[in-house]
């Protein structure tokens, strides 16, 4: 990466991401529904499982 | 097309028509990455504190909630701008400050890649012992060698960029279910000992066990940090990847880590590659070695690929050809496998703990960064252009706040739970050391970031 006098081609992908619409997108509801659901409360009813069990 | 072909083996931004990765690509590509022989390992440490059933719950939990940590705080800005994971950490470190997210990327992917491969090479000397093709006293060079044809392989697979990362993942996801087969085997064989198998180091107080078994499954997915930009960014949807995510790259681990623990509590071994061997004989012991083989292949590319782009951020090596940026990348493998490939596999243990003493604060200071500071808005030139001005240049492009909150979130991890004794302190029992860590560490970045970085209208906060 330079600090200055960009490539002219990073500066082409850097001009075109600048606009929202060529960007891609964050996660969105479904997205954070999954993640909660894998990442958060299957792990915290298995631990709870695990430790009666 | 050339420039595009090109992209993959730069650090630049990935445009739209060059990331076109679906939730399928990814996922096979997340799943090769994560299921290694490095389970196995995993298994076995965990094999060390509980038994089955518990080690089961306690790993796939932790991997789990390891797997949501990284994706939280590496994946949005990868997924939005194409960029890999060194590039998402210079709104919080700087301009120049990224230079230590990268140098940990390279660290914890060559100590990954150098196990990985020892381990294979170990597995190919105990299997050839046993057929007879070689004697005991005779393999001191059989290590370095298997070592240094695997890099190889690696280099050669990884010369057309992501390309070849996925042309290797579709072929060698299948040991996934070969793995599930060698866990059938020792299930249906050794059910009865699994089953009264007692841990060889529980400490004898069940929580800190159960906490240690925890520990050890976040810790071991913070490790797919390094990793995972550099895939995430094929994809340019959020929404396709959070799945392929938690279930590709999260799950294997915990699923494949079960023959090491199970191997370590029936055996006192968790490479499946000898007590393949012991339970079935030979031909086990071969389609074993053949696993070993193709998930650490497949581990190693993605692994080699990631650390290569991460290099790319070196104004040094940014215009370096793709193929002498492979060599540096490898080259510490090869000499690793060739020097101390021992004293390496011996210290798994510490090698573990480095991971979450520093993936742990990483993670905290880059979620608080950008979901409290920043409300997930993100300069995309000013990741690429860091001269003075420019907002992550902060001061002289490191940011004060987050080397604080790094050195507190450090400084907490190694207080809850000591790399190399394990020892632990209240309330690690109850909290995991992971987990305070990264609240604190995030906490500390955001205090730090209001009293010192907003005054002085730095950062692009």
């Amino acid at each position: 990466m330079a600090t200055e006098g960009i490539p002219a081609e990073l500066e082409r992908r850097i001009s075109l991401l600048e606009n929202p619409a060529n960007q891609g997108e964050d996660f969105d509801g479904a997205s954070w529904f999954w993640l909660i659901v894998l990442g958060l409360v299957l792990p915290v009813a298995i631990l709870i499982v695990g430790w009666l069990s | 097309m050339q420039i595009a072909a090109e992209a993959d083996k730069s650090a630049w931004p990935l445009l739209p028509a060059e990331r076109n990765w679906g939730s399928w690509k990814l996922g096979i590509s997340l799943a090769t990455a994560a299921a290694a022989t490095w389970c196995y390992i995993i298994g076995e440490y965990v094999g060390y504190y509980l038994g089955f059933g518990k080690g089961f719950a306690a790993l796939t939990a932790g991997s789990m909630i390891g797997m949501l940590i990284v994706a939280v705080a590496a994946v949005p800005v990868c997924i939005r701008f194409g960029v890999d994971s060194i590039a998402s950490t210079k709104p919080q470190f700087g301009s120049k400050g990224w230079i230590i997210p990268a140098a940990l990327q390279q660290i914890s992917i060559v100590g990954w890649n150098s196990l990985l491969l020892i381990f294979f090479a170990k597995s190919t000397t105990q299997l050839l012992i046993a057929l007879g093709i070689t004697a005991e006293g005779e393999t001191a060079l059989l290590v370095p060698v298997t070592i240094f044809i695997a890099c190889g392989l690696v280099f050669v697979f990884l010369l057309k960029g992501s390309g070849g990362l996925d042309r290797i993942a579709k072929i060698l996801v299948a040991h996934v279910l070969i793995g599930c087969w060698m866990l059938y085997i020792l299930l249906s064989q050794r059910w009865d000992d699994l089953a009264k198998a007692v841990p060889a180091y529980a400490s004898g107080d069940p929580v800190w066990d159960y906490t240690t078994g925890i520990e050890i499954g976040i810790v071991s997915l913070l490790s797919w940090w390094p990793y995972i930009g550099a895939m995430v960014r094929m994809a340019p949807r959020g929404r396709t990847a959070a799945v392929p995510i938690m279930v590709g790259m999260g799950a294997p681990v915990p699923l494949l880590s079960l023959i090491g623990v199970a191997g370590i509590l029936v055996l006192q071994v968790s490479d499946p590659a000898q007590w393949l061997r012991t339970v079935g004989g030979p031909t086990y012991g071969i389609i074993a070695l053949i696993f070993v083989a193709a998930a650490n292949l497949g581990t190693a590319v993605a692994g080699v690929y990631a650390s290569a782009i991460g290099l790319r951020h070196f104004p040094v090596l940014d215009k370096c050809s793709w193929p002498v940026l492979l060599l540096l990348t490898v080259g510490p493998v090869v000499l690793v496998g060739f020097f101390i490939p021992e004293l390496f596999f011996a210290n798994f243990g510490s090698f573990l703990a480095f991971i979450g003493v520093t993936f742990a604060p990483l993670c905290g200071i880059q979620i608080a960064d950008y979901y409290v500071l920043r409300n997930r808005r993100i300069d995309v030139r000013a990741l690429f252009v860091g001269k003075p001005g420019s907002p992550y240049r902060f001061w002289g492009g490191f940011n004060p706040a987050s080397l604080i909150a790094m050195a507190v979130g450090c400084g907490v991890y190694i207080y809850l739970l000591n790399p190399l004794t394990y020892a632990s302190h209240e309330p690690y029992d109850f909290t995991t050391a992971s987990l305070p860590t990264i609240v604190i560490s995030g906490i500390v970045h955001v205090i730090a970031t209001k009293l010192l970085v907003v005054p002085a209208r730095k950062g692009g906060y």
